[in-house]
């Protein structure tokens, strides 16, 4: 198996509360992962410390190693040598809640990433904008709006303008924290088709509540419960022949 | 039945005493500016807005030379307080847990407060009688070809007196503003490998920018009214504007000193001062919450 991260005994903590517990998980490369687990798991954190971004909360800490096979760069995110921000161009972010720039329009919005990694010549921006709205399944719905606020569009939009901003400068990883649980099922199953699409470019982790969406589209699936990492297995395998109990029993409702 | 009247009468009378303080706190205002628009008009003339005023003893002359010197004093000190008042703002609005954070906060919170006759007379004993040089042991300090001493009363030192006004109003106005700007469009920015200050300047200034555009316009209204620091700074004067180590005159100054003038003139014109600087303020206000509605609504 092709692994892209390697994540090595990561402990993490809110404060003085302690929310990961030695999650080690190896993600393959080009695959979609899925994280489920109840409310509370701590999915969403583990997914904001593979970016670092889960450190900048006031109290927050993290321990442990995360190694990071990419095009450019390879080693221990964690490394106290690494800097953040460098990290964190190496992997795209779609949240929960749809958050475009609403100061920006649509266009700019996708373009900002790539002005802020350096690429100034105005024809390939366009011509990556374009692309990565078309790669988003936009283009088509925004092409009369593009000059417009990325605010004015329709949440399933607005979430798909996040995903468009997101893979624009290219990233290796798509970190993805229940990107479809504010929007309704059509704009749900659009969402779905396109992180199908995308997996052949990225790898894909996505955090969700909605177990059928993780064996709809995921290839791999890691069932967290409390923090800890309880199963980690091929998606088939994991909701047909669970091995841990605790995972049986979420997976067939009796918790959760 | 009856504890509904009862009610009803209670609540009548509390709306008939919120009424009637409305009606008190608006009389005053409304009395201030019919005055205003009244005895300004009929002072009001051409003349009055495009001639300098005359030197004492000679009837007639205008207040443009107040209106200029407001414009260049308010100017000055938007330049050099409006950067200073924003960069605190966004201190403490984006580095909270900074140790020196509470400080500023404090200090911010303080001085927003003073009164602006108290930063006249300090500028006045530092900057007008150079007590800070003499601090030094020096007369004046020179850089390349360029000296500075004690500037005696001068429009820089009024527009500096302007601007330690101006800042505490921006930041703390800058500040709140850039507290709304809310945690997901933050991460948004950081998320896509922008470093923290990139993500400020680049993404939270952008967002906040109406109120930061406010918070601006309400420093600015604010100091072109006053008249306490400048009387200690720059004093006024009938001329146009020579330079910044000059005298120089202002629309508050000129309230101040026609206003208790014993000549009708010179009072008519104090009252058409009073107008045209309401009336900027206004214009100010309206006009750029305008812009801000058109240009910067999503």
């Amino acid at each position: 198996m092709d692994i892209i991260l390697s994540v090595r005994n990561l402990n993490a903590w809110y404060g003085e509360k302690q929310v990961l517990f030695d999650v080690s998980i190896d993600i393959p490369r080009y695959h979609i992962t899925a994280i489920i687990g109840p409310s509370g798991c701590g999915k969403t954190t583990f997914l904001r410390c593979l970016n670092r971004l889960h450190e900048l909360g006031q109290g927050n800490k993290v321990k442990g190693e995360v190694y990071f096979y990419g095009r450019n760069f390879k080693g221990n995110i964690y490394d106290p040598n690494v800097d953040p921000t460098e990290i964190r161009k190496h992997m795209g972010m779609v949240f929960q809640k749809p958050n475009p720039f609403p100061m920006l329009s649509v266009y700019d919005n996708v373009a900002i990433g790539l002005k802020i990694n350096g690429i100034k010549d105005k024809k390939k921006i366009n011509e990556i904008v374009m692309n990565s709205l078309k790669k988003a399944y936009l283009l088509d719905e925004v092409q009369d709006s593009l000059n417009k606020s990325g605010a004015s569009l329709s949440g399933g939009q607005q979430q798909r303008l996040c995903i468009a901003r997101a893979i624009a400068y290219n990233p290796e990883i798509l970190l993805m924290d229940e990107p479809t649980s504010a929007l309704d099922p059509i704009a749900t199953s659009k969402i779905e088709q396109l992180l199908v699409e995308l997996k052949k470019e990225f790898t894909i982790i996505i955090v969700t509540h909605n177990m059928q969406q993780a064996a709809r589209i995921s290839d791999y699936t890691a069932f967290m419960y409390l923090g800890k990492l309880i199963e980690f297995a091929p998606t088939e395998e994991l909701f047909e022949t669970p091995k841990h109990e605790l995972t049986e029993k979420y997976i067939t409702g009796k918790f959760g | 039945m009856k504890m509904f009247s009862l009610k009803k009468f209670y609540n009548l009378a509390f709306i008939s005493i919120c009424v009637i303080a409305f009606v008190l706190a608006m009389i005053p205002l409304a009395w201030i500016l019919i005055e205003v628009i009244i005895r300004g008009i009929s002072a009001l003339s051409i003349e009055l807005l495009i001639n300098k005023a005359n030197p004492p003893g000679i009837p007639g002359g205008g207040i443009a030379n107040y209106i200029q010197g407001t414009i260049i004093l308010v100017g000055l000190a938007s330049l050099i307080g409006f950067p200073v008042g924003l960069l605190l703002g966004i201190f403490l609005s984006e580095y909270k847990e900074h140790k020196l954070a509470p400080y500023v906060r404090f200090f911010v919170e303080v001085f927003a407060e003073f009164p602006a006759i108290v930063i006249g007379i300090f500028i006045y004993v530092i900057l007008v009688r150079g007590d800070i040089f003499r601090l030094f042991g020096l007369e004046k300090v020179c850089i390349g070809g360029f000296c500075i001493g004690a500037t005696g009363f001068a429009a820089i030192a009024g527009a500096i007196a302007l601007a330690l006004l101006m800042i505490p109003i921006v930041a703390k106005s800058v500040e709140e503003s850039l507290n709304l700007v809310p945690i997901s469009i933050k991460e948004a920015a950081l998320s896509l490998g922008m470093s923290r200050w990139k993500s400020v300047f680049i993404i939270s200034i952008s967002y906040a920018r109406s109120g930061i555009l406010l918070a601006y316009i309400l420093a600015l209204s604010r100091i072109a009214g006053e008249a306490a620091p400048l009387l200690l700074t720059v004093l006024g004067s009938f001329y146009w504007f020579t330079g910044l180590f000059d005298r120089i005159g202002a629309l508050p100054l000129a309230i101040f000193t026609y206003g208790i003038s014993p000549f009708e003139d010179l009072k008519a014109q104090a009252w058409a001062a009073s107008l045209i600087l309401i009336l900027a303020i206004l214009i100010l206000n309206i006009g750029l919450k305008i812009i801000i509605k058109r240009k910067f609504a999503w």
